[in-house]
């Protein structure tokens, strides 16, 4: 069927040469003078509930205060005392917002852990410690967890996405190598919870060192399972990992392909938060690409800034650098390092200023053929161009998934997907508006 | 501290579009030296002399023309320097159609015509609608068009006739219409270009190996190749079995010749895939090779003039925008709907090409025979 439509993925080069960079080093661990909490909820920008107030002492684990729409707790990561509030650029919103600031005491003392809940607990227990530890999608949405488990019927896999297809990102590796007993245990509790049939751990083909460490899954348990994705972008999408492993596709949401996704960090951390009653206060990321020194995996506590890290770490090697919280491919780049690390932030990618020589659109058509999303960027780009929103209307930019394959594939380095995105935008707003005018006739 | 706010994703492929047409040009220089060879051994010295200094010539006046073009632009830059006009000429590309209008000349084309050539090859079919990327015609298909249009007569009964003129310009043009003198004694010798004809076009077996690499280099796109292919192979073996009394070949072998002769082959591989004037979506691809198939034998058998390749590209040239109008929308939309219809429709173009043989007396002797005087020649 490629042959008529897109092949939908791309092996990148040299992927392998950008995760070497951080692959088997040591993790470094780091703990900042200040931590720095939004107080904001990162998804609509609304402020969240505060519990806590400035001068307040706080230990790991301290709730300091609730997101408004889904009473998920937001924790303070390390102990010491709420010194100020301050105005701190932030990554999702884009813009400067209210932030707490946390002086370290160097007393590293933590919140009592929540109750320990076994596999026998109930399923409202399961979801409530979902929220209660504040699990959120660690793939990059931060879409609460417990959202997927509240309807369940019919669900019969359980996808682990660990591909982490993004280049430079290592975490999901050195996650899978370290953290087996939580995986093994994370992914026969979501069974318990979903009431799913198997459960699949899902990483890329090539990794030897985690083929020898997850070799006995199934002898562990019959019911779980290793698939290895080929080392292909964007494998690790939702949608693209549905239809590889199990061939099915879907209009909306998974469910409707009888699977839930998760992401390995999710499951991990889900495991930690029954097992040992431990909430969301570190995290392993991937500082990484040729724009920094000595590029590493670091621990963390959440909520550290970006700036810290990198000086931490040596510093930049270049003047001008691109930044992005996130792998290189579908990140936003950002014009400041002063933002927070969040609790789905999976890295920070720091490169070299990018300099490409873009020519004239040659039509080739590779991004077409290459769209994940069937869609026809460079269609898109023209009508964009000559500002023909009809024609945009037709070209369905909306389901645009915002990978950044087709600007990755253009032969004369043209910007496709920064025209992909604004027709989405126009065009979405349109998409609104028609829907409105149609439940205002009726 | 600065900060790079150029939109994501900020690692690229390696692949350039100057590196496609660097490679684009290793394709086409290997059929240039494959034909410098042919006309040096097999005809005279002064052929095969004319053979280099045709492209030569060509492909200077063709960058020189766009060279003129770019200067008005070029000296309003700031900072303008002649090694920036010369990268301006590198990423323009003018001097891979005139590699490519040079192979489609034949070697006994006057240098002043060539000249000429190059400026409507550039000048006005290329830079006039914008440059690289803008051209709504194939310049070098026009290029070829004009010279056929203004200098046929020279082509054809030129000084050096013998090795001087196509296959198909004297199909047609000159109202005998014999394939035999430049065919040879078998038919391998058309399928291994063992003949005079345009520069480039007669190496009908090299030409494919090197569209097979450059596909896989995924330099052009071989659904236009194939599907442009199959059309006109499929319509020559529909005449062919409706011909059968009248032709002494098997319906297959004349299929072969059909292919191999002319410019059908370099057509599929180096023109009718020129990325800028085809279609972006996949299906939009095969719709374009198909219809520019059915066009090319349709002029061949039906016509009056020859250049059935060249003319066919120019019409789905033109038909490029619509194609890519009807597959708006996303590509797997309707996607089986959008098959059934693009089949039917190559369904309908081969049932349309049966009439081309439904009656006989219109395909002349001359035009169906190409073989059959060939063979009688090589007796075997």
């Amino acid at each position: 069927m490629s042959i008529f439509t897109s092949i939908r993925h791309k092996h990148l080069q040299d992927i392998h040469k950008t995760k070497e960079l951080t692959y088997g080093k040591e993790v470094l661990v780091f703990n900042p003078k200040e931590i720095f909490i939004p107080l904001v909820d990162p998804v609509n920008a609304k402020p969240i509930k505060l519990e806590k107030s400035i001068g307040d002492d706080v230990k790991e684990g301290t709730i300091i205060g609730y997101r408004e729409d889904n009473m998920i707790p937001v924790f303070a990561t390390i102990s010491g005392k709420i010194v100020r509030e301050e105005l701190v650029y932030h990554v999702n919103i884009g813009r400067n917002v209210k932030h707490f600031v946390i002086q370290n005491d160097e007393k590293y003392e933590h919140e009592d852990f929540l109750p320990i809940l076994d596999e026998n607990a109930s399923k409202d227990e399961m979801l409530k410690r979902m929220v209660d530890a504040a699990i959120l999608g660690h793939g990059g949405a931060g879409f609460p967890m417990f959202i997927k488990y509240r309807k369940t019927d019919g669900i019969d896999t359980i996808l682990v996405n660990a591909v982490e297809c993004e280049p430079y990102l290592s975490d999901d590796h050195h996650s899978l190598l370290v953290n087996k007993k939580y995986v093994v245990k994370g992914m026969e509790l979501l069974l318990k919870l979903s009431g799913a049939k198997e459960a699949i751990l899902c990483y890329k083909v090539g990794n030897e060192d985690v083929d020898k460490v997850y070799k006995d899954l199934s002898d562990l348990n019959p019911n779980l399972k290793v698939y290895k994705v080929k080392n292909v972008y964007p494998s690790g999408w939702e949608r693209h990992l549905v239809k590889e492993v199990l061939k099915r596709e879907y209009n909306r949401l998974p469910s409707e392909a009888h699977a839930i996704v998760n992401n390995l960090e999710s499951v991990v951390r889900f495991a930690k938060a029954m097992m040992e009653g431990r909430v969301i206060t570190r995290k392993t990321v991937t500082i990484s690409g040729e724009g920094i020194n000595n590029p590493s995996n670091v621990e963390l506590p959440i909520y550290t800034k970006a700036s810290d890290v990198i000086a931490f770490l040596g510093g930049y090697k270049f003047d001008e650098v691109s930044l992005s919280y996130g792998g290189p491919m579908c990140s936003r780049g950002v014009n400041s390092d002063q933002g927070v690390f969040l609790s789905y932030t999976s890295g920070l990618t720091i490169l070299p200023r990018l300099k490409v020589n873009t020519l004239p659109c040659l039509r080739c058509g590779a991004c077409t053929s290459h769209c994940p999303s069937y869609l026809q960027p460079v269609e898109i780009k023209i009508a964009y161009q000559a500002k023909n929103n009809d024609r945009m209307m037709a070209l369905k930019p909306w389901l645009c998934i915002g990978c950044g394959l087709c600007s990755y594939i253009c032969p004369s380095k043209i910007d496709v997907n920064d025209f992909v995105k604004k027709a989405k935008l126009i065009t979405s707003m349109k998409l609104k508006q028609m829907e409105a005018n149609k439940g205002g006739k009726k | 501290m600065k900060f790079a706010l150029n939109p994501n994703p900020y690692v690229r492929s390696k692949r350039s579009t100057f590196k496609i047409m660097m490679e684009l040009l290793i394709g086409l220089v290997v059929v240039w030296l494959s034909s410098i060879i042919y006309y040096f051994v097999k005809s005279s010295p002064k052929d095969g002399f004319f053979a280099i200094l045709n492209v030569v010539i060509t492909v200077l006046s063709c960058s020189l023309f766009e060279i003129i073009y770019f200067i008005p632009s070029w000296k309003k830059e700031a900072g303008h320097n002649f090694k920036s006009l010369i990268n301006k000429e590198l990423n323009s590309f003018g001097y891979i159609s005139g590699l490519i209008l040079a192979l489609l000349m034949p070697v006994g084309t006057m240098w002043w015509q060539l000249i000429i050539t190059s400026f409507v090859t550039v000048f006005i079919s290329k830079m006039l609608f914008g440059g690289f990327g803008y051209n709504i015609f194939n310049p070098a298909i026009v290029g070829r068009i004009f010279a056929t249009i203004c200098f046929s007569s020279s082509f054809s009964y030129g000084a050096t006739v013998n090795a001087g003129s196509t296959i198909l310009t004297n199909w047609s043009a000159a109202s005998s219409g014999q394939f035999n003198p430049y065919i040879g004694t078998s038919g391998w010798n058309v399928v291994f270009g063992n003949y005079a004809g345009a520069l480039g076009e007669t190496f009908t077996l090299l030409i494919f190996i090197i569209g097979i690499v450059l596909a896989l280099r995924k330099v052009i796109d071989l659904r236009i190749t194939l599907s442009y292919l199959i059309m006109c192979s499929l319509t020559a073996l529909i005449v062919g079995l409706m011909n059968m009394k009248t032709i002494t070949y098997d319906p297959i072998k004349f299929m072969v010749l059909q292919v191999s002769t002319g410019g059908i082959m370099f057509g599929a591989v180096f023109c009718l895939t020129d990325p800028v004037t085809s279609p972006t979506s996949p299906l939009g691809k095969i719709v374009f090779g198909a219809l520019a198939g059915f066009i090319t034998m349709l002029i061949r058998f039906k016509g009056s003039s020859p250049e059935g390749v060249a003319y066919s590209i120019l019409a789905v040239n033109m038909l490029t925008p619509l194609i890519d109008n009807i597959f708006k929308g996303t590509t797997n939309d309707k996607i089986k709907v959008k098959l059934i219809a693009v089949s039917a429709l190559s369904l309908s173009l081969l049932l349309v090409s049966l009439s081309y043989s439904t009656k006989p007396s219109t395909i002349s002797n001359e035009k169906v025979c190409i073989t059959c005087v060939s063979d009688e020649k090589g007796g075997n």
